[in-house]
């Protein structure tokens, strides 16, 4: 590819073996290249393998099988771990300290200067807007705080990567724009940035590259332009129109109904296909709009997942 | 490469603690003996604590009864063997918890008591001796005197004389003695005469010998013992006659002892410097006088005084 | 050894902070204090009884203290403290250390008020001064704090959440009465730990001091203890997926 990578993975996979138990493959044979300077987006369904595939990178799990270099060494180093920037999903913290304290221990974690360590705080406080609580107690913050104050530590260190689980979780859509701007700011410093997100309007928003998976497995991977742009043809049928449904349902690859009856039924771009549906069109004039599919980040993720469920 | 160091380092830290461990163990039975006898319970190192409860229910349970008696003894000697399981350096169990039950059941007593006399922690405590033969001599049916002269003598031995045990100790080892001694053939008086005579006799030969005189300081001597004895062999009572052997055993006692004191042979009676007959018995006396130079008490016939070194220019004044 | 201390130092400031320490300390001193109505009961052994409570007592928080270690290290794994903490340049065994160690600070510092409030208890109630024995012993609780703290390390990594507490108890416990295994060298001291040899709270209730020679030595027993339990959880812990 001759791009550099921060984060490259090869057939990773993760089986938990349990007592009296099936195995379970929480991980299948991933392999990822996140290049340098991206924002790259990790998506999949519950249980598809973001988290472990996190946890693999950040040497809180130890892969099965394979193995994972980030910013061009092995994941198990720990000096690596001075570079990166990590948030986990569900932060927790010690509750009794105050968060300058919870930062000071970071600092100190991440071998930052004496000397620099009180400005470096102050100022990624005030990045997170906390300064107003920097000397509250950690356990009386709430869900929101606790995740700014997640996102403090992970770029006390100035990273060159930052691998963010869930970050936009717990954030009210003011918190949302506010971290986006801070991961789109890192980005301009340079600073890659990897995460998981349930958000995909937000991911759509600030990442350049998507992977998404299912049951451990890569369904797809690439920049999010590229794969967007690949999408088909779309139909909406209006409501009461159960003939022209019928129809077409059979070649649809992906269908939706709205609240208002009328279904979205989606295309690929085949001549086969385009055929049938200017017959479709002709046969049912006023029950069939067709369109050119500007697919969303959602839908594409929908039809990739192959499902209507909540992701 | 990381996980050889771990192996290593717990191996290494493995045997240097096991070895550091097993010579501290050595090291600390030395340092507390009576760990030895603490029970085996696993009461996590609390014993002690434990011990303490119990003897605060011991003490209630005692107080819930009216007596100590064939009911019972079963019971409380139970809970003073739970109590010496767990703590038996705790002296009151023996000084108080075990004379409970000294008279419905003095086997079990002495039996505890004998445990606590061999308990190096107790090593100083002179009643609990005391305290085995006492039960031994007053409790037991037959007495056992002869098993109980070691414990009397023990409790002399630590007693150290300073406590004004010592005396009471010492009578009733040589009484004991004494019952051994004469086995019933003689009276109680004549015996213990002739034993505080044969311990006065074995003063320098004999290495079993106690009295107030070695072992009791100033307070009481063996001289002073004998003196009471001769006094009691001799003196008619209305339970007691004097009798020729023991009469006898006095007056050889008073010639052996009492020669250079001032003491009728016959009665015991003291008397003065030139008093020539008893005030007592009436009997003819050595007469002693005074020295003219230090008037301290000479014999009759000296013609150095014992005290200056003097030498006398005439017969010592009468 | 800074990222040790930084973590031994939020362990002991997120604990010491909490009120609940304080409030068991406090009671300690109600019921070491209480010994004192016990002179009728105990027909004068009040005194002993004192000591050896505040003793006792010592102990068993001690022990409090080392037990909420079990709680907290699979607490911390479980909600992502550690998580966070160990996505910073520092190493598992550090990790475990800086724990470790937080959790001796926190129980030398609470033992250390239940004894200098026994001893002004035992110095008002009686005014004598209090004996060396008894100092040495509270010196000895607080010294078996270092290879209990790494068998509850221990037990916290290598066994799951629910039973690492029991099991911890369980064997500081046995700990204290496995004298009969004395004649199997180097795994008597070694691999099974013997706590007893802290054990001096019979002697300084009758004032009978131990050489200040053994205390060292006890020490020194304690830390290569602590460093065998502590390497043998830092294994497993390495081998150990955190959620």
């Amino acid at each position: 590819m001759g791009m550099e990578a921060v984060i490259k993975t090869n057939n990773l996979s993760k089986v938990y073996k349990r007592l009296f138990k099936p195995k379970t493959h929480a991980l299948d044979s991933l392999t990822i290249t996140v290049p340098k300077g991206s924002v790259y987006g990790f998506l999949g369904p519950n249980g598809a393998g973001k988290t472990t595939t996190i946890k693999i990178l950040m040497d809180l799990i130890k892969a099965s099988s394979g193995s994972a270099t980030v910013l061009g060494r092995p994941s198990y180093d720990v000096e690596v771990k001075g570079l990166i920037g990590f948030l986990p999903d569900s932060p927790a913290f010690s509750p009794q300290l105050t968060a300058f304290e919870f930062l000071n221990i970071c600092a100190k974690l991440l071998k930052i200067p004496s000397d620099l360590r009180v400005n470096r705080i102050e100022t990624v406080l005030e990045t997170v807007k906390m300064s107003r609580h920097s000397r509250d107690k950690i356990g009386s913050f709430s869900r929101g705080m606790l995740q700014r104050i997640g996102v403090a530590q992970a770029i006390l260190n100035e990273p060159k990567l930052l691998i963010l689980d869930e970050p936009l979780l717990g954030l009210d859509p003011y918190g949302r724009q506010e971290f986006k701007q801070i991961i789109l700011g890192e980005q301009a410093k340079g600073t890659s940035v990897f995460f998981s997100s349930h958000i995909l309007s937000d991911v759509e928003e600030i990442c350049d590259h998507i992977a998404i998976l299912d049951k451990g497995k890569m369904l797809c991977a690439g920049r999010i332009d590229e794969l967007l742009t690949a999408s088909g043809t779309k139909a909406i049928i209006a409501p009461e129109n159960d003939e022209a449904l019928k129809e077409l349902v059979t070649i649809a690859i992906a269908t939706s109904r709205r609240d208002d009856g009328s279904w979205v039924l989606t295309f690929d771009n085949s001549n086969e296909i385009k055929i049938k549906l200017e017959d479709a069109t002709k046969k049912f004039p006023q029950a069939i709009e067709i369109s050119a599919s500007h697919e969303k980040l959602e839908e594409f993720f929908f039809r990739i997942i192959k499902g209507d469920g909540a992701v | 490469m990381k996980n050889v160091i771990h192996i290593i380092i717990i191996i290494v830290s493995c045997l240097v603690a096991g070895i550091l461990g097993g010579k501290l163990n050595t090291t600390q039975r030395e340092l507390a003996p009576s760990k030895e006898a603490i029970s085996g319970m696993p009461l996590g190192g609390f014993q002690k604590f434990i011990s303490d409860m119990e003897w605060m229910l011991f003490v209630n349970y005692l107080g819930s009864l009216n007596t100590v008696d064939e009911s019972n003894v079963d019971e409380v000697s139970r809970r003073l063997e739970r109590l010496m399981s767990h703590d038996p350096n705790l002296g009151k169990i023996y000084q108080e918890g075990a004379l409970m039950i000294s008279i419905a059941d003095p086997e079990k007593t002495v039996e505890i008591l004998t445990k606590a006399c061999n308990n190096p922690h107790l090593k100083s405590n002179s009643q609990i001796p005391f305290y085995a033969g006492f039960v031994m001599v007053q409790h037991m049916k037959p007495p056992k005197y002869k098993e109980a002269i070691p414990f009397f003598k023990m409790a002399v031995d630590r007693s150290g004389g300073g406590e004004g045990f010592n005396n009471y100790y010492a009578s009733y080892y040589y009484r004991a003695k004494a019952k051994v001694w004469s086995d019933g053939k003689f009276d109680d008086r004549h015996a213990l005469l002739h034993v505080l005579y044969d311990s006065w006799l074995g003063d320098t030969r004999d290495e079993n010998y106690v009295g107030g005189g070695t072992m009791g300081g100033d307070s009481v001597d063996l001289k002073d013992r004998l003196f009471s004895a001769i006094r009691n062999v001799k003196n008619e009572s209305e339970d007691y006659k004097p009798t020729v052997d023991g009469n006898k055993l006095a007056d050889a006692v008073v010639q052996r002892v009492f020669s250079d004191s001032h003491i009728c042979h016959a009665c015991t009676a003291a008397y003065g410097p030139g008093v020539e007959y008893c005030s007592g018995c009436g009997t003819k006396l050595k007469v002693y006088g005074v020295c003219q130079f230090c008037q301290k008490a000479v014999l009759p016939g000296a013609k150095f005084c014992t005290t200056t070194g003097q030498k006398f220019p005439e017969e010592p004044k009468k | 050894m800074n990222e040790i201390i930084a973590i031994a130092g939020s362990t002991w400031k997120n604990v010491l902070r909490l009120k609940v320490v304080y409030f068991l300390v406090f009671c300690v001193w109600v019921l070491i204090a209480s010994a004192l109505n016990y002179d009728v009961l105990s027909l004068g052994l009040h005194k002993e009884l004192l000591v050896d409570a505040s003793l006792f007592l010592n102990t068993i928080t001690g022990v409090l203290v080392i037990i909420s270690l079990t709680f907290e290290i699979p607490k911390e794994l479980k909600e992502g403290v550690a998580s966070t903490m160990l996505s910073k340049p520092l190493g598992r065994t550090n990790y475990l250390i800086g724990k470790m160690i937080g959790y001796i600070v926190i129980g030398a510092i609470v033992c250390a008020l239940v004894a200098i409030g026994s001893f002004l208890i035992f110095n008002v109630s009686f005014s004598e001064p209090i004996g060396v024995a008894m100092l040495q012993n509270h010196i000895l609780i607080i010294l078996s704090l270092i290879p209990m703290a790494a068998i509850a390390v221990l037990f916290s990594i290598a066994l799951p959440e629910i039973i690492a507490p029991i099991v911890t108890v369980l064997v500081i416990w046995f700990a204290h009465s496995t004298s009969m295994l004395s004649n199997l060298p180097i795994i008597y001291g070694g691999i099974i730990p013997d706590l007893e040899l802290f054990n001096f709270k019979s002697e300084a209730v009758y004032n009978n001091a131990v050489s200040w020679r053994y205390v060292v030595m006890v020490a020194l027993w304690g830390i290569c203890y602590a460093i065998f339990a502590s390497s043998l959880a830092s294994l497993i812990f390495s081998r150990k997926d955190i959620k």
